[in-house]
């Protein structure tokens, strides 16, 4: 009996489920259903519906979420409402209902101030991001390509990047030449492949701007993090110490033309890369740098290679 | 506690004076030193070589101009030892009752006019204050045997410059010009005059001060006279004293005689945790429940200011100031805590260092800290009372104040604008240590603790979680298996940028301060995302507080191995054994954990961000031996 109406209890819910998404005339967060492609907003309805059906709860948690409320984030330490790492600790069994949230129906906003509301976004693509799911990508694409707001930008830029597929990869490729270039910078830090590194060493050795430098090098150190790359497992071993090497050459030029600020990104890049072969490749790269750069340059090497592990 | 307990009310005020105003000082004259010259017809006098008393010893060598070899102090009277609610040097007589209160009258720094008993019958004087300073500088006159100030009321401590009298020339007290006439009586008796200042040096009400109060001595033989008389050691009949308003100085992890220990009542927990080792150490503890914000770190910043005192002790106060915003269920600025009696009292104060309010996350006192005294003789630097040090995009006006506080000043500045709250404290602490220099610099290390985790891992407890019970804001468990957090790339890589970062900020003050590889001690932890920026993913434990040999760690909430908090354990071995050598006799510190998950870690912060500390001008660090 009692798996009889558990059964009933999942129709009715997958119905309802689908019910919700196909009559959603409500926007999402970021867009409205109409503005994802048909196939993945098919897929995203089912899978939605079929989720719902297993898990009502955890669509419940989901718009529980706290840290854009001011009774919760006005405790934190920096005032500002944040809600992507509480959204993130769900796990991946939140994807779904946060992408419900964000591309077919949200809740009201019940008073929620535009920062507020805003925090809501960048947190939600923030958390999406985290799962690495494929499905995600049409939805932050949507928000990459509507939104303009850059704290929206970035957030959906980081998680196109932590997905990578290939339309994600084009998307931030092709935003270099446009004002969303930061965000892409950032995105683009996030997708740990050869492309991804290859694109950025091209900017960072193009850019005359110290500012963006800083920007691209740290993006570039988190791209080839060496403790990420080893987090990605053996079977990307080899993948990842071509893409530190790419990384820290770029990097190497970089702490050599720039000073300041810049060289100090370049630096941070340097040792999130952390090759084994860092002193050879800054020998290669380093130019016709002065005495003064190439101690500089010695002091960070020297720090590399106390820590290198792999 | 500031003063001699065995001399109280008035008479002990008339002491400290000394005995270069033999006229009103009546028995408190000293013997004459033989070896000195005779002493100057024409004579203005302070404590110009900081013993605490006013004497023979007070050269004219000494006393003008000031630098860090002579010349006297002189306290910004920003307490309320009279309890009005007000800061004394807001009113304009010396909030004194005479047996009753005489605390203010500790505050005023003494400036004689030497008794010259032969002077012309018909003469008169002159002291003049610097007009620069008479915004900023009050003078009182001391009657010692009080003389009537209203209907019925006696006063000892009368104003006698104060740019904010009335200008009346038919008032007896008229006040508000920079000069003090004397009488032939007044000469030849000597006169005692109290200085004390209205502000520091470097804030927005003081802009353009330099903090040196000077003033100028002058005998005419005739009232109408025009040439000053002269003497042998003031050949153009001008005597000239400087004197300077105390610098404020910050409490920091190594300021000796921390007294007070503060943390907000929000967690009972927090509050438990806090309280053993504020027992252990014998400190008082108070728990503020009339303003709700939990990050007392961060809304008030506690310092001293101090002049001297006799048998090489001081005089001063606390002086606090506050963060320019407010938040969580406040509805008060947090100057408004400082100006209640919570806060306001006998040597307690406050100063604003902001124009008005405005809100940034930099401002708040966890982004400003105090690295411990050092002396660095490759780069020739020394700060013997320590050093002013922030992160990124503090306050124009903030950094303006600390660059006049010599000699904390001048400010290392660190990059802290990777981390989403970005305070200093979120990375980088100050432990004592039984070293030449004393102490040892604290630092988080996402390294260490990624290092450990793979060591646990391959040992087998990959699958053991941390933070087992704890939880988020929304009831999600927070528990993580090691390897499951290994495996997090972007954890990992948030991380390695977190130590990337850390490590530009401890190569900085490395290479300021001249510290080796044994004196930085990891804390492991790990950061993550949000927003933007970086925070700390576990516990951050190296925000901590820190004061004597005692120090309070956030509980870590660590993996269990063999039965043992693993990071907890490392702690405990890494300050508090004599690993390390740390405490004052190397045998490490007494370590206190505290549980601030819910109260302060998930809400981005830590133990170091939820307390504070004050004490008394500690009598060990005189800053005028070393300002600028």
């Amino acid at each position: 009996m009692r798996k009889t109406m558990n059964k009933l209890a999942s129709t009715l819910a997958l119905f309802g489920g689908l019910l919700v998404a196909s009559t959603a005339s409500a926007d999402g967060l970021v867009a409205s259903a109409g503005e994802l492609p048909d196939s993945a907003r098919q897929q995203l309805e089912q899978a939605i519906g079929e989720h719902r059906a297993e898990n009502p709860a955890i669509y419940q948690t989901v718009r529980n979420v706290r840290g854009y409320k001011p009774g919760f984030y006005k405790k934190q330490r920096n005032p500002i409402p944040l809600v992507g790492r509480e959204l993130r600790r769900l796990g991946p069994e939140a994807l779904l209902p946060m992408l419900e949230a964000l591309a077919f129906d949200v809740w009201e906003r019940d008073g929620a101030t535009d920062a507020e509301w805003r925090a809501l976004k960048v947190g939600m693509l923030e958390a999406v991001g985290a799962a690495r799911d494929l499905r995600s990508a049409p939805v932050l694409q949507v928000a990459f390509t509507k939104d303009l707001h850059p704290d929206v930008l970035r957030a959906a830029a980081q998680s196109m990047g932590d997905i990578c597929d290939d339309t994600s990869l084009s998307m931030l490729d092709a935003a270099l030449s446009t004002s969303k270039r930061g965000a892409a910078i950032v995105g683009l830090g996030h997708c740990r492949t050869a492309a991804a590194a290859g694109l950025l060493t091209a900017q960072l050795d193009k850019t005359k701007s110290a500012a963006e430098a800083d920007g691209i090098a740290r993006a570039l150190g988190f791209l080839s993090s060496s403790w990420a790359w080893r987090a990605l497992g053996k079977s990307r071993h080899a993948e990842g110490l071509q893409v530190r090497r790419m990384a820290s050459e770029a990097l190497v030029r970089a702490f050599v033309r720039f000073d300041g600020r810049a060289r100090t990104g370049a630096r941070v890049g340097l040792t999130m890369a952390e090759h084994p072969d860092i002193r050879s490749i800054a020998s290669l790269h380093r130019g016709a740098a002065t005495t003064t750069v190439i101690k500089a340059l010695d002091v960070v090497i020297h720090k590399v290679e106390k820590r290198t592990r792999n | 506690m500031k003063r001699l307990t065995t001399l109280t009310g008035l008479t002990t005020a008339l002491l400290l004076f000394g005995a270069g105003c033999g006229g009103d000082g009546g028995d408190d004259e000293t013997e004459p030193d033989e070896s000195l010259p005779p002493p100057p017809s024409i004579d203005l006098l302070a404590d110009s070589n900081r013993d605490g008393v006013v004497d023979d010893l007070d050269t004219d060598e000494l006393e003008f101009p000031w630098s860090v070899a002579g010349g006297a102090v002189f306290l910004p009277n920003l307490d309320d030892d009279n309890l009005d609610g007000l800061r004394d040097a807001e009113t304009g007589w010396i909030d004194v009752v005479p047996g009753v209160n005489d605390a203010d009258a500790f505050d005023l720094a003494p400036l004689d006019v030497r008794a010259w008993p032969d002077a012309p019958d018909g003469a008169v004087a002159l002291v003049q204050l610097d007009l620069g300073s008479m915004p900023y500088v009050q003078v009182h006159r001391f009657y010692p045997d009080g003389i009537e100030c209203g209907p019925g009321v006696t006063c000892y401590w009368v104003p006698v410059i104060d740019a904010n009298a009335p200008c009346d020339p038919n008032f007896e007290w008229s006040i508000c010009d920079n000069m003090i006439f004397l009488t032939a009586a007044d000469i030849k008796a000597g006169v005692r005059f109290g200085v004390e200042g209205k502000t520091l040096i470097g804030l927005p009400d003081s802009v353009g001060w330099t903090g040196i109060a000077q003033f100028d001595y002058a005998v005419f033989e005739y009232n109408g006279s025009t040439e000053p008389m002269a003497d042998e050691a003031n050949p153009d009949g001008w005597d000239h004293v400087q004197m300077r308003v105390s610098s404020w100085q910050m409490y920091g992890n190594h300021t000796p005689g921390i007294d007070v220990a503060m943390s907000d009542d929000v967690s009972p927990a927090f509050v438990q945790g806090i309280q053993v080792a504020t027992d252990d150490a014998g400190i008082y503890f108070n728990v503020i429940q009339d303003y709700q914000d939990r990050w007392v770190e961060d809304w008030l910043v506690t310092g001293w200011v101090s002049m001297p005192y006799p048998d090489g002790q001081v005089h001063g106060m606390r002086l606090a100031y506050p963060r320019p915003h407010s938040q969580e269920a406040s509805n008060r600025l947090p100057v408004e805590w400082l100006q209640s009696p919570s806060w306001l009292g006998v040597d307690q104060g406050y100063l604003v260092t902001y124009a008005s309010p405005t809100a940034s996350t930099y401002n708040s006192g966890g982004n400003h800290d105090l690295i411990p005294p050092y002396e660095n003789t490759a780069n020739g630097q020394s700060y013997p009372v320590g050093r002013f040090i922030h992160g990124s995009f503090v306050l124009q006006s903030t950094q303006d104040f600390y660059a006049a506080q010599s000699p904390q000043a001048p400010t290392l500045i660190v990059p802290t604008d990777w981390l989403i709250v970005g305070h200093v404290d979120e990375a980088l602490s100050y432990l004592p240590a039984n070293t030449e220099r004393g102490w040892k610099l604290a630092i988080g290390s996402p390294n260490l603790a990624v290092s450990m985790l793979q060591d646990w891992s391959t040992q087998g407890h990959g699958a053991v979680e941390m933070f087992v019970g704890k939880q988020f804001w929304n009831g999600t468990s927070a528990a993580t298996g090691i390897d499951e957090a290994l495996g997090e790339e972007n954890l990992m890589a948030w991380s390695q940028q977190g130590q990337a970062n850390i490590d530009v900020m401890v190569d900085m003050v490395v290479a300021e301060v001249g510290l080796t590889a044994d004196e930085l001690i990891e804390y492991p932890f790990l950061f993550e995302s949000e927003g933007g920026g970086l925070v700390a993913w576990n516990p951050g434990t190296v925000n901590s507080r820190v004061w004597g040999q005692h120090i309070v760690v956030p509980d870590p909430f660590g993996p269990s191995i063999n039965g043992v908090d693993g990071f907890k354990q490392d702690l405990i071995d890494r300050l508090g054994t004599p690993a390390h050598g740390l405490g004052a006799d190397g045998q490490g510190l007494n370590v206190f954990f505290t549980d601030n998950w819910s109260a302060y870690h998930i809400n981005l912060g830590e133990v170091h961000c939820g307390t504070n500390f004050s004490g008394p001008a500690p009598a060990s660090e005189k800053w005028w031996e070393a300002a600028q």
